[in-house]
Order: structure tokens, then C-alpha cells, then sequence
């Protein structure tokens, strides 16, 4: 069952310098229990399209497109009714659990808030059930009492109560936008248990964002890769990391150092992906990744090449994608 | 290792911080940060600690530059010791090693022009001429691969990549000996970082530069660096060159750290 479906997502900032195009053309779909990631590196819109779900953009965006969530167009929504559907059916897990907690209020509170006033549950039973929620993410009584505040918990800790918050009120989808970018890497691997564990056992939808493909291999089960606001390669995250035939994907791949299994000889040096991102103001008109790709030909200027499937489960906005065999750069 | 061929000694090595007081007329609880810390570095070496956040490998950083004082210990930079030093030698001394922060974006003076930003060094610790200053300028741009004409723009111009570059070119100015890199790769992109880690291996090629890195990502400490130091909790748990630390850990804390590594291809948490 279709859970969540986004088409044609178009989101549009303006600028002093003109309209600044943040997301062109997103389309995806996520089926109740499942899971997917997103990645991209900084500026490929992978936030924004977060943001867009949950009806955060900032004022100036301007929307075009569809989403759909359970059966309801978000953005035809007004705010009221969104508020009702924000952190009760729709929750958000951010990258800075410092800055998603209020530091004056405790913990318990905090897991309480959303179920006093979503589902209107009197103070004690909130609190009893929030008391419940901090112990089904790892931080139970006594040692985790309630009562204590943000700052008490180490960065981790405060993790796992921004997931209590958000698995409160039962969503049926999740949305972790860099949960755990800010964590060391020990609490990283603590945290993506947690949310593995929790969603398969609640049958919630998972859409993680990440930079780190990696996490996205261990812990989705379909990925679309983004790049300058445009996805450019999708499909099952198995099928995507053995062909990686968008030549960014491949990039990404081969410049991540953690992709090497030994160091490398000395005098070699890691990939790289020459230049940078466009200016979202000026992109081409072409393929967007057309200046920085090492396979770019004649026909991949004039327009942004649309996408096509590879197999049933993968694919690409590429004219000439990477075929399996070819290696890596 | 003969003693001409150290560049860096740090000899148990002890950093107490004062925590606020609890009882007004007894002494205020401390925190050991740095706890009995030693280590050496040869020159042209390439070495990182690593650790967790509170591990103690930034206080390690900053004490090694002097800009911490240690409650205990030596650190012998170029055969001189950092803290018996004048503010006179200290200030000299200052010139032979050379920090890379972490945030290109809040480690740059926005006001600045990249010019007068990467000459800083050269006006705080050597006293040289106008002309040799921008021959200088010029000189470590290129190094880093920036032009001679970014000397006059301002550091929001840049992307993030290109800041850190600019960070690297005034940590070159001073022509030192050690470059201390503190997570100075871990805000960049996966792509733009690449560029960066080689642009270190280049520099150390051509210039023959020492590396202290400073870094909570195993992967990136696996290519560039010689040696490698796990610390915990203030303490040094373990020692060893990188391929055999990275093949075959011996403390039960490295190979906690080094499992937690998500790693492509390896297990995955969901199917569906």
C-alpha cells in the first residue's frame, strides 16, 4: 500500500539575484513499513525535500507538485490540519539532537508534549506513557528518569529521546534527516540499530537522509541518490551499488575513503569529482552533472536527460550511464 | 630514531581541568583530560589519534601547540621544550608548527581579504619585507592550488573546499615544519574532502611536511596516516602503524570502534 507519494516536487526560493530552483521534478514513492534513504552531498536538496514533507519550508519557497500522504495532498493542506497530521501520522528525527530538544524543559515533558496535545492525554498518562517511550529507546528508569534535562544526556542520549518524541504518538512515517552526522561513530551504530529495530517493529515507514552511503547501504532498503535538486538515480539499494550507473553515484563511490578496503599504495590518490555543485541560481541547461562528469558528450547539453529504468527496480537520468563491468575511477 | 630526526616528543603528558567548585571551602573537583600522554613523531611522519568526543585528542592538539598548559608532562618541539621556552623562544618556536581547524567557515575572519587572513602568521611571528610578504602570498596560494588573484577577495567568495584550502595555505605560510590537523576534513563533502586528504598527501610530498591528524574517522585516518593512536578517556590505548592497527586491533576498544564503522557491502539492518 502506497503510504507517502511525492510527484513532481518542484520547490522554488526567491533570491535578491533572481529565483533560486531548490528542487526540480522529485518524484518517488514509499509503501507503509518500508524504507528508503536519500543521499546527496550538501546542496542537493535532500533537506529540502524533508522540510517539504513536513510543511516546514521557509516563507519565500514557493511549492509546486504533489504529495500525497495517506490519501491527502499535503500541500493543499491548511496549516491547522497539518498540525494535526505533523508529529502524530508524519515525525522528524533531526541531525542536531542539541538543538531539537528545549533545553529549559525535561525530557519527560518533552516525550509528553506531542501525546497531550495530539492525542489529549491528561499530564499523568502522558507522563506515564513518555516514561514507557524513554525506556522502549534504551533509556529506562531509574538511571533515566524523567525528570532530567537535555543536558544531563550525552549526545546520544539525547538521540534516543528526540526518537521517543517522535515514535510517541505512532506515525506511520518516520523521516531521519542526518540522524546521527553529529554522534560518534560507536553511537552512530547505536542509534541506526534503535531506528532499524523500532520502525520494523512498529511497521513504520523509514525515509532516512543521508550523506554517507554507507549508512545508506546498511540501513535502506530502496535509495534515490540527489544531485543539484534533481534525484538521478533510484531503485533497490543492492540493484544501485552494484551497477552505480549514474557517473555521480560512481563518484560519490569512489571518493568516499571509507569504500577502500585497505589504504592505498603510496603515491596513489583518492578520487575526486572535479569543480563543485552549480550555483542553484545559474544551472545549466543541460545535464546537471554535465561539468563535472567524465563521460559527458554532445547530446548531454541541450537538455536534462529524463529518467529511465535500467530493470525493474533501478533508475537513471543518465544518456550514458556505467554499465556493471566498467570499474570504478 | 636518532635525535635529529624528531620533530615532536611529548612526554607523559597530564592535563587536569578545574571543574566548578561543589563545597565552598574544599578543593574544586578536576577532570584529567590528558592522562599520562607520550608519543613521537618523526619528521616527514604522518601521524593520528583518534578517538570519541571527550577522548581528549583536541586538548592533546592544543597542549602540543601551546596553547594549553599541561599539569604534567614535556613537549619537545624541533629539540626545544615548548614550555621552558621564553615567550621570545615560544613565539620562535611557534613558526614550526602550524594548525588546520576544523569549521573553514568559522576559522576565517569574514572581514579579511584571503590575502591579509593568510599572511596573518607571517605578521604575528617573522618580520619580513612587503615584497617578500606577497612573494610569500603567492607562493602558498599556489601550493594549494588557489590563484595569486584570490588574494583579493573575501572569504564568503569561496566555497567550503576552497576555504579549507585557504585555511592550509596560512597554516603554510610560516614554512613549517608540523601541520596539527584538527577534524579538518570532517565538514567537508565526501567529493570536496577527497580533493582536500589529497592535497595533504601532495604537500607532504613536496614539502616534506609532518602531519598530526586529528580525527574521529577511521576511514580517513586509514589513508593518510603513517601511524596511528587510539585514545580513551584521556589515555593512550593503543599504538602501531596504521595497516596493522587497522588489520589486526589489539585492544578491545579499538575493535569496538573499528566494527561500528558502517562499511558498503558489508551487513545490512533492513530488507524491506
Amino acid at each position: 500500500m502506497t503510504l507517502l507519494s511525492v510527484t513532481d516536487l518542484c520547490v522554488t526560493l526567491d533570491t535578491p539575484d533572481g529565483p533560486a530552483p531548490i528542487l526540480q521534478d522529485v518524484s518517488f514513492e514509499l509503501a507503509a513499513g518500508q524504507s528508503l534513504g536519500i543521499v546527496g552531498e550538501s546542496g542537493c536538496g535532500k533537506s529540502m525535500t524533508a522540510l517539504a514533507l513536513m510543511g516546514l519550508l521557509p516563507a519565500q519557497a514557493r511549492v509546486a507538485g504533489e504529495i500525497e500522504f495517506e490519501g491527502e495532498n499535503l500541500l493543499a493542506l491548511p496549516e491547522a490540519q497539518l498540525c494535526n497530521i505533523r508529529g502524530r501520522r508524519l515525525a522528524m528525527v533531526f541531525q542536531e539532537p542539541m538543538t531539537a530538544l528545549n533545553p529549559v524543559k525535561t525530557i519527560g515533558f518533552q516525550v509528553a508534549e506531542g501525546l497531550r496535545w495530539h492525542l489529549g492525554l491528561s499530564r499523568g498518562a502522558a507522563e506515564a506513557r513518555a516514561v514507557k517511550l524513554l525506556a522502549r529507546v534504551g533509556l529506562p528508569q531509574p538511571r533515566f528518569s524523567p525528570d532530567l534535562y537535555p543536558h544531563q544526556l550525552s549526545g546520544g542520549q539525547r538521540q534516543r529521546v528526540v526518537i521517543a518524541m517522535a515514535l510517541a504518538c505512532e506515525p506511520a512515517l518516520l523521516i531521519a534527516d542526518e540522524p546521527t552526522t553529529a554522534l560518534d561513530v560507536t553511537s552512530q551504530a547505536a542509534i541506526l540499530d534503535l531506528l532499524a529495530e523500532v520502525t520494523e517493529a512498529a511497521g513504520l515507514a523509514l525515509l532516512l537522509i543521508t550523506h554517507d552511503l554507507a549508512v545508506v547501504w546498511q540501513n535502506t532498503a530502496r535509495m534515490l541518490v540527489m544531485y543539484a535538486g534533481r534525484v538521478v538515480e533510484r531503485g533497490a539499494t543492492p540493484a544501485v551499488f552494484e551497477r552505480m550507473a549514474h557517473p555521480y553515484t560512481r563518484g560519490l563511490f569512489a571518493a568516499s575513503p571509507g569504500a577502500l578496503e585497505a589504504a592505498l599504495p603510496a603515491g596513489r590518490r583518492l578520487a575526486t569529482i572535479p569543480g563543485q555543485v552549480p550555483d542553484p541560481r545559474h544551472r545549466p541547461a543541460g545535464c546537471v552533472f554535465a561539468g563535472r562528469c567524465p563521460r559527458v558528450q554532445d547530446d548531454c547539453l541541450p537538455a536534462q536527460p529524463a529518467e529511465r529504468a535500467l530493470d525493474a527496480a533501478h533508475g537513471v537520468a543518465c544518456l550514458h550511464p556505467c554499465l556493471e563491468e566498467e570499474g570504478v575511477p | 630514531m636518532s635525535g635529529d630526526d624528531v620533530l615532536l616528543k611529548v612526554e607523559n603528558l597530564t592535563l587536569d581541568y578545574a571543574l566548578p567548585r561543589r563545597r565552598l571551602f574544599a578543593a574544586p573537583p578536576r577532570h584529567r583530560a590528558l592522562d599520562d600522554v607520550s608519543l613521537t613523531l618523526a619528521r616527514g611522519e604522518s601521524l593520528a589519534v583518534v578517538g570519541e568526543s571527550g577522548s581528549g585528542k583536541s586538548t592533546l592538539a592544543r597542549t602540543i601547540l601551546a596553547l594549553e598548559a599541561p599539569t604534567a608532562g614535556r613537549v619537545t618541539l624541533c629539540g626545544k621544550d615548548v614550555f621552558a621556552a621564553s615567550p621570545g623562544e615560544l613565539r620562535k618556536l611557534r613558526r614550526h608548527a602550524q594548525m588546520v581547524f576544523q569549521d573553514p567557515y568559522g576559522s576565517l575572519d569574514p572581514r579579511r581579504k584571503v590575502g591579509w587572513i593568510v599572511a596573518e602568521p607571517l605578521d604575528a611571528l617573522e618580520r619580513v619585507g612587503r615584497a617578500e610578504k606577497l612573494a610569500r602570498i603567492a607562493e602558498v596560494l599556489g601550493s594549494v592550488g588557489l590563484k595569486e588573484s584570490d588574494a583579493d577577495r573575501f572569504p564568503h567568495e569561496f566555497s567550503g573546499g576552497q576555504r579549507q584550502r585557504i585555511a592550509i595555505a596560512r597554516a603554510l605560510i610560516t614554512r613549517p615544519d608540523l601541520i596539527v590537523a584538527d577534524e579538518a576534513v570532517s565538514a567537508l563533502d565526501v567529493s570536496v574532502q577527497a580533493q582536500v586528504l589529497n592535497l595533504f598527501m601532495d604537500l607532504r610530498e613536496s614539502l616534506g611536511l609532518s602531519y598530526l591528524f586529528i580525527s574521529h574517522d577511521l576511514a580517513v585516518v586509514r589513508q593518510v596516516a603513517d601511524r596511528v593512536i587510539v585514545m580513551r578517556d584521556g589515555k593512550i590505548v593503543e599504538e602501531g602503524e596504521t595497516e596493522a592497527v587497522f588489520g589486526a586491533p589489539r585492544h578491545p576498544y579499538t575493535r569496538a570502534l573499528l566494527a561500528a564503522v558502517p562499511r558498503i557491502g558489508g551487513p545490512r539492518r533492513r530488507a524491506v
